[in-house]
């Protein structure tokens, strides 16, 4: 399990499929993601430590969050995610037309990722609407660029807040409507991509306590650098909620 | 003796109706009897674009005390479902105004405001219409063709603001719907004059009013045809004025904007901006 052989197999492997998080594998080799938050990872109001936590990452794809809360020192890390890409929200106009790829092999990226890393991270197949105490509770719970493509937002706030026993953080991607500044308002796609609610920044925040978090603390929108995330590339809101 | 059972059973009537603890349309039951509504939709559902209904087949989705399944009855319907819910707990209460269960004393409180018995109003008013309604207790979420068959025409008024997730209560409408669907909604009025091409909505999700999404015209078009509808005619604006609800204080800001409603909605009057659609299944 040394030297050149491995490497060449794991580069092989990354290179096998479309990418959704750029990941650093270690020996050189970083998965080709539509998304690197890398850069502005500073933004995302994560716990510098999570030593002893359990945390939940929601809507883990590659697992990004997932192998990055473990990093800090999760005590354990549980990532959800569907497998069907047919149970996903799609707009009716979509469902039919769209390239599902990326989606078809998220459980292979996610395993490849988690060997290479070495890690202990949980997969758990469950949609984030059917999140529930019986999974336990978490100390801390992740959610990144999940919500613009639900069709309801807010029971899935509401489900992430039943297995959330101290904080979460929420990241989505946001508009800002230059007109109606500081009201929480969303913009409705549900026609043209796979995109339904785009909140502004207040918005994100008003769901949070409707989703009956106690307390909820704005951070301040950031652009994620362009990669190749198409019609999310761009402004992004965040959130962190406590119990 | 007629006209004196007449005035006996008027009388009578207009004791049930006082009796009630609140009504939420306003209707006309009987000559001066009208029942004391939050809303009055008689002087706007004339500029509805409604179908002929001779004949037809249809539904009303959250009929509550009942107006709009009666008028479509008094427009010919050969049969009229109406479909709400019983159970205030069933309702998308926002998460800072829901009930621990039948015994937590906030909904205690609730009920003596709001009556105990959903369906008391509709009942009495069908009675002294003398209507052939059937109400149905059936969530909109819930509606499929296997539960109530498919229908000619649906009409959903004011109920989408009050859901947490609209768009899939109009997926559930599109399945049963075999013809045309008219929806009336609120509208806010500078999201939509500022925002015309712009489908926004405003998230309330919280407190009493229950409210969750209210968008603007061109959101809830939006909301239509994401769901599957596309509209082929629209109402001009028009205000659902209050009847007993109570009048907000006018402040300056509501003193402007009742000014801009009088221009384009034709009523100054207190109450809440609607738009009505109709619109047919694109799927």
């Amino acid at each position: 399990m040394t030297g050149a052989g491995s490497t060449t197999d794991l580069a092989a492997a990354v290179g096998r499929y479309p990418w959704y998080h750029t990941i650093d594998l270690g020996q050189g080799i970083v998965t080709p993601g539509m998304f690197d938050h890398r850069p502005v990872l500073g933004n995302y109001m994560l716990p510098p430590s999570l030593a002893g936590k359990r945390c939940l990452d929601v809507g883990t794809m590659d697992g990004f969050w997932a192998f990055e809360m473990e990093r800090r020192g999760a005590a354990e890390v549980v990532a959800v995610d569907i497998e069907d890409p047919e149970a996903l929200d799609w707009p009716a106009s979509l469902r039919e037309r769209t390239v599902k790829t990326l989606d078809e092999t998220k459980g292979e990226r996610f395993a490849l990722v988690r060997d290479a890393l070495g890690s202990r991270v949980q997969r758990e197949l469950r949609s984030v609407y059917e999140l529930g105490p019986d999974l336990g509770r978490f100390d801390f719970v992740f959610c990144g660029d999940l919500l613009v493509h639900l069709k309801d937002p807010i029971t899935a706030a509401e489900r992430i807040r039943s297995v959330c026993r101290e904080a979460a953080v929420v990241c989505t991607p946001i508009v800002e409507v230059r007109f109606a500044r500081g009201r929480a308002l969303a913009e409705l796609d549900g026609i043209d991509n796979f995109q339904w609610w785009a909140f502004t920044q207040p918005a994100l925040e008003r769901l949070l306590l409707a989703a009956g978090f106690g307390r909820v603390e704005g951070g301040r929108p950031f652009t994620l650098p362009a990669t190749a995330g198409g019609p999310w590339k761009g402004l992004r809101g965040i959130a962190r909620a406590m119990v | 003796m007629h006209s004196s059972e007449g005035v006996l059973a008027g009388e009578n009537l207009r004791a049930r109706v006082e009796a009630l603890p609140a009504w939420y349309h306003t209707i006309d039951l009987a000559p001066g009897i009208t029942t004391p509504g939050y809303f009055d939709l008689r002087g706007v559902v004339g500029r509805w674009p409604w179908p002929d209904l001779e004949g037809k087949r249809c539904l009303d989705v959250g009929t509550f005390d009942g107006f709009l399944a009666f008028e479509m009855e008094r427009r010919g319907a050969s049969e009229v479902v109406a479909i709400d819910l019983d159970d205030y707990l069933q309702l998308d209460w926002p998460a800072d105004y829901r009930f621990s269960g039948p015994d937590d004393p906030r909904y205690r409180e609730f009920l003596e405001l709001a009556g105990p018995e959903r369906g008391a109003g509709f009942r009495l008013a069908a009675e002294a219409l003398g209507s052939r309604v059937e109400r149905k207790v059936l969530s909109v979420y819930d509606l499929s063709p296997a539960e109530v068959g498919r229908f000619d025409f649906i009409v959903c008024g004011s109920l989408l603001l009050h859901l947490r997730d609209p768009i899939r209560a109009l997926e559930a409408v599109r399945s049963v719907c075999a013809g045309l669907f008219l929806s009336s909604e609120p509208i806010d009025l500078w999201l939509s004059i500022l925002g015309r091409r712009k489908p926004l909505a405003r998230l309330d999700g919280s407190g009493v009013m229950c409210q969750w999404w209210v968008p603007n015209a061109a959101g809830h078009l939006r909301m239509l045809f994401s769901a599957g509808f596309a509209p082929e005619r629209i109402s001009k604006p028009y205000v659902v004025e209050y009847n007993r609800n109570p009048k907000p204080r006018l402040t300056l800001r509501r003193r402007g904007e009742y000014l801009i409603r009088r221009l384009i909605a034709g009523s100054g009057a207190p109450g809440v901006l609607h738009r009505a659609v109709l619109a047919r299944p694109r799927l």
